[in-house]
């Protein structure tokens, strides 16, 4: 008997329409996929393709139109809004190309808006000297580089210890450097903590240092490949 | 493309559709109540000046203790003095009434008719408007006057009895007890002559000014003296029955004004944190128009359009319901007191500059400047949203020993605290709006309670002479009043000086005895409305007398009963050069009922001053009315737009909270809360500085009126003033939270960039 390997991430059939009537813009037109835990994911796809629509649905943040979205066998009831703010509460970080750092708090504040919501947080003296911002900690996000920035905001996704990170361009807005840093940092996010980690984005050399590929066209999957020979982040080019 | 921009307008607006309405909303309410009450207390002043002017308005009258031919007295007193002999006698009528009647005028104080006519016959009487609505009398009624049966011919008016008083000291007019009519000649010449007051009435000719009217009036008042036993004499200008109506028009236009004033300044301050509010919203796109080849001017047009026709509808609503329909409010409350013709609408042009092109002006000037200013940034800055002052940003203090939720809090203060300095000084404008209407209220009913508390006794009679020994009581006391005139804001106020006896009970806590001729004691009311210190010289005339006196003052009391000044019985004395021993009034616990009415000036009891209290603020009631709950309105629509532009500032992070799992809840302890205790605290702090401010600006308030009392407020308008702050901060704050939770997350991310 085939021994069936348990999933992290199970989409089934998700579909996701904006709009009524005439008007109505069928998003995602029935996705299926499944990550294991541990996993590094890349959807990729051009603009309009519905990658962020799906980063958003699994991060319940928006609501389905049909199909469901399993997170370590649970299914998420994108209708329960309770269940849905203790599931991102509990299990997801969020990590987005403009940052979304709050200017009035500290980079080590900024950190610790997700941590008070943790219940198995990290230890954030030794999460920010990870993250090499142990000296800018009491900085403001304005007087921080947008590598710092991000770092902080992977900082503040990490924090509480998620099951699942999701992220949103991580590097759309940085140059070629700073963006291999982070996706070192996330590199090693993965490994240290063995978190499965979703990242949506344009950029095709991000794929290779995934476990698995997604190539998102027009709301449908073309293309999910297991990627067999990871290339490690610092020697991704492009 | 500058189609493009104006398409944009109206989303422009509906976007920020709450903060506009604000505006809108706080606008047409001070422009209507300022407007209303402005309109109708000009009407009320054009309709009397009219008044004065047709039925030729005497400039005074004077009483002599015998009757005497008028010709006489015109050629005493010179030809641009006319004369007319107007006696009266007051007689007794049904509902235990008295009406006072004269024969008809025809020279001067000529009566108006309001309904059907004079009286043709000796059967007849004409009564006064008010006096006939509060006895239900109408035209053709029988009532009972002075012993015989009139029939009412008309309802009139007379120019000289706006507001009834039986006295020109009376505070009251009672239109319960007291009334004035006219009789035909020869149920008048019926009359008991013994029980006559001979008055006669006079008018300068050609139109005088106030300096040379003054002159005028002491050269009568010479003359008069001199020549006959003169008992009383009043200039128009000092006569309550018709001076007590222009100082309350003049008291209602100036209290519209100041809260005009004020609302225009919170009007000012609210234009400017908008358009604050809308650059910092908006500053990346005002940047790409720049940076693609648009022109300040252009971009300063786009962003004043909405502002300014906003500004010019709501002020055009305010002034047209305020001209046309919420002036009638308070011109029924003066028509109703006040005994003058149908009102005449007077339509003030000066309103149109004021009340529109004032919000108008304020609005585009207020956003000129804020955005001028931010134009000449660089594009790219704009673009940035860099828009703040050129300083280095600190490295923050680590805060070790706080709490997270506390050190949230305070850094999303500290770093914002240019939106909660605005807050606040809106907190403080606002509540002064609040402050100034309730306050009117109380300080009306504080007046009521404490006046009749400081009557000097029970009764107090002013008399024409001293009476006979044996009628006045020993327990009574005998003292020497004496009515003076000091210059007050380019015009004369009456001053009551009170001579002490030395052998004083009721005014014993004066301390008069030490007084030299040139020393006196003063009222605290006097001191507040005339501005007087302890050492001050103070220059008072005596009406009748003439008498000049330059005393300084020694003492200042309190003495809430009005204006009034003291010294010894005997210093008074000799400055009216009356004999030692003299006295014209008296004050006593108990009735005295010995005294012949035709030797009483005018009496006054405890309860006589509490009516008149009370009355004066069923007059004012639409005033106080209307500025409490305008008052209230702006309060609540400033604290909205107030906290509206706090909360919107940070909406996006409360949406990014929500994103991460924040339950609302939590998301009002860390930003919510922290401005409703801003609020709340500012609210209870500044109670007292907002009382202080209004104590400063009160006397102002009140310069048109003849009397004056304190400002004061108490426990329940200051525990209103606490509820309504919070009661306003929570609903609004319910409603903003409501809309940020509104906010879809994916949306928040979005707008991030």
């Amino acid at each position: 008997m085939l021994l069936r390997k348990k999933m992290f991430v199970e989409v089934k059939n998700l579909k996701k329409d904006y709009g009524t009537g005439e008007n109505i813009i069928h998003v995602l037109k029935g996705l299926n996929f499944q990550l294991e835990k541990g996993e590094i994911c890349t959807v990729l796809g051009p603009s309009g393709a519905g990658k962020s629509t799906l980063l958003n649905l699994i991060g319940g943040i928006d609501t389905l139109t049909s199909g469901e979205i399993r997170i370590a066998g649970k299914l998420i009831e994108l209708d329960d809004k309770d269940g849905l703010l203790e599931y991102r509460r509990d299990h997801l970080g969020f990590v987005f190309q403009f940052y979304n750092l709050i200017p009035d708090l500290t980079v080590k504040e900024n950190i610790e808006v997700c941590g008070f919501l943790g219940k198995n947080n990290l230890d954030i003296n030794k999460l920010l000297s990870d993250l090499g911002l142990k000296e800018h900690q009491n900085k403001f996000p304005r007087q921080l580089s947008g590598g710092q920035q991000q770092r902080t905001s992977i900082g503040r996704a990490l924090i509480k210890a998620p099951t699942l990170l999701l992220c949103d361009e991580p590097t759309g807005a940085l140059d070629y450097e700073t963006s291999k840093e982070i996706l070192e940092l996330l590199e090693r996010v993965n490994h240290e903590y063995n978190t499965t980690i979703l990242i949506v984005t344009h950029n095709e050399a991000i794929s290779h240092m995934s476990d698995r590929i997604i190539h998102l066209k027009d709301g449908r999957i073309t293309n999910n490949l297991v990627n067999p020979r990871k290339t490690a982040a610092r020697d991704l080019t492009w | 493309m500058k189609n493009i921009l104006r398409k944009r307008l109206p989303r422009f607006f509906k976007r920020n559709l709450g903060i506009y309405m604000g505006m809108s909303l706080f606008i047409i309410m001070a422009v209507v109540f300022c407007t209303s009450y402005i309109t109708a207390n000009k009407s009320a002043r054009a309709t009397y000046n009219k008044m004065a002017d047709e039925n030729r308005m005497e400039d005074g009258f004077f009483i002599l203790g015998m009757k005497a031919d008028a010709s006489d007295i015109e050629r005493l007193l010179g030809d641009d003095t006319e004369i007319a002999y107007a006696p009266y006698i007051d007689l007794e009528s049904d509902k235990d009434t008295e009406i006072r009647v004269y024969k008809n005028r025809t020279d001067i104080d000529i009566p108006f008719v309001l309904e059907g006519s004079l009286p043709k016959s000796d059967k007849e009487i004409a009564i006064e408007r008010l006096f006939a609505e509060a006895q239900s009398y109408s035209k053709g009624d029988h009532i009972m006057v002075g012993g015989e049966y009139l029939t009412v011919s008309g309802i009139i008016g007379l120019p000289d009895y706006v507001i009834s008083l039986k006295s020109t000291g009376d505070l009251l007019a009672d239109r319960k007890v007291f009334g004035v009519a006219i009789v035909g000649d020869g149920f008048f010449d019926g009359l008991d002559e013994s029980k006559m007051t001979y008055q006669y009435i006079y008018k300068f000719n050609g139109t005088p000014d106030s300096e040379e009217i003054n002159r005028k009036n002491r050269d009568i008042v010479k003359k008069l003296g001199e020549n006959y036993f003169l008992t009383d004499f009043c200039a128009i200008a000092d006569n309550t029955r018709n001076n007590s109506v222009v100082s309350k028009m003049e008291m209602n236009i100036n209290t519209a004004s100041y809260f005009m004033i004020f609302a225009m300044l919170i009007a000012a301050f609210l234009f400017a944190l908008v358009s604050i509010h809308t650059f910092e919203e908006e500053c990346s796109f005002v940047g790409v128009l720049i940076a693609t080849g648009y022109k300040k001017g252009a971009i300063l047009k786009h962003y004043l359009t909405i502002p300014f026709w906003d500004t010019f509808f709501s002020s055009g609503i305010g002034l047209l319901l305020g001209l046309t329909v919420v002036y009638k409010i308070p011109a029924g409350s003066t028509y109703n007191y006040n005994g003058l013709p149908e009102l005449e609408y007077h339509l003030d042009p000066m309103l149109f500059v004021l009340m529109m092109g004032g919000p108008v002006l304020a609005v585009t000037v207020i956003n000129m400047a804020v955005f001028l200013k931010k134009l000449n940034l660089t594009p790219l800055k704009l673009i940035r949203k860099d828009i703040g002052k050129e300083k280095k940003v600190k490295t923050a203090r680590e805060m070790k020993n706080v709490g997270f939720l506390n050190r949230f809090r305070l850094r999303t203060f500290l770093r914002n605290k240019g939106k909660y300095i605005s807050l606040v000084i809106g907190v403080f404008l606002a509540g002064l709006l609040v402050m100034f209407g309730l306050g009117m209220s109380s300080s009306f009913d504080d007046y009521i309670d404490t006046l009749p508390e400081s009557a000097i006794a029970s009764y107090q009679y002013v008399l024409k002479a001293p009476l006979q020994d044996g009628i006045i009581p020993e327990s009574a006391e005998k003292d020497t009043i004496s009515s003076y005139e000091i210059a007050y804001k380019n015009r004369m106020l009456a001053v009551n000086v009170i001579g002490i006896s030395s052998d004083t009970c009721y005014l014993k806590d004066i301390n008069v005895k030490s007084l030299k001729e040139n020393e006196i004691i003063i009222s605290n009311i006097m001191a507040e409305k005339l501005g007087i210190h302890k050492g001050d010289v103070i220059e008072i005339d005596n009406k009748l007398t003439l008498h000049n006196w330059k005393p300084t003052v020694v003492e200042i009391i309190d003495f809430n009963l009005g204006i009034y000044a003291f010294t010894t019985q005997d210093i008074l004395n000799l400055n009216l050069q009356k004999e030692p021993g003299y006295y014209n009034v008296v004050f006593s616990d108990n009735e005295i009922t010995g005294i012949d009415e035709r030797m009483i000036a005018g009496s006054l009891t405890k309860d006589k001053i509490a009516d008149s209290a009370r009355q004066m603020k069923t007059l004012m009631a639409s005033l106080i009315v209307m500025l409490t709950f305008v008052g209230i309105v702006c309060y609540i629509i400033v604290m909205f737009m107030l906290t509206k532009m706090v909360i919107d500032k940070n909406a996006l992070n409360i949406s990014l909270l929500k994103v991460f799992g924040y339950k609302n809840k939590e998301v009002n302890k860390l930003y919510l809360s922290q401005t409703e205790v801003i609020i709340i605290l500012s609210v209870i702090i500044f109670i007292p500085l907002q009382y202080l401010l209004m104590t400063r600006l009160w006397p102002n308030m009140l310069s048109s009126m003849s009397g004056y009392f304190f400002f004061k407020i108490n426990p329940v308008v200051i525990a209103a003033i606490v509820i309504l702050g919070t009661v306003s901060c929570l609903v609004t704050n319910m409603i903003h939270v409501r809309h940020v939770r509104n906010i879809e997350m994916t949306e928040a991310l979005k707008n991030r960039e």
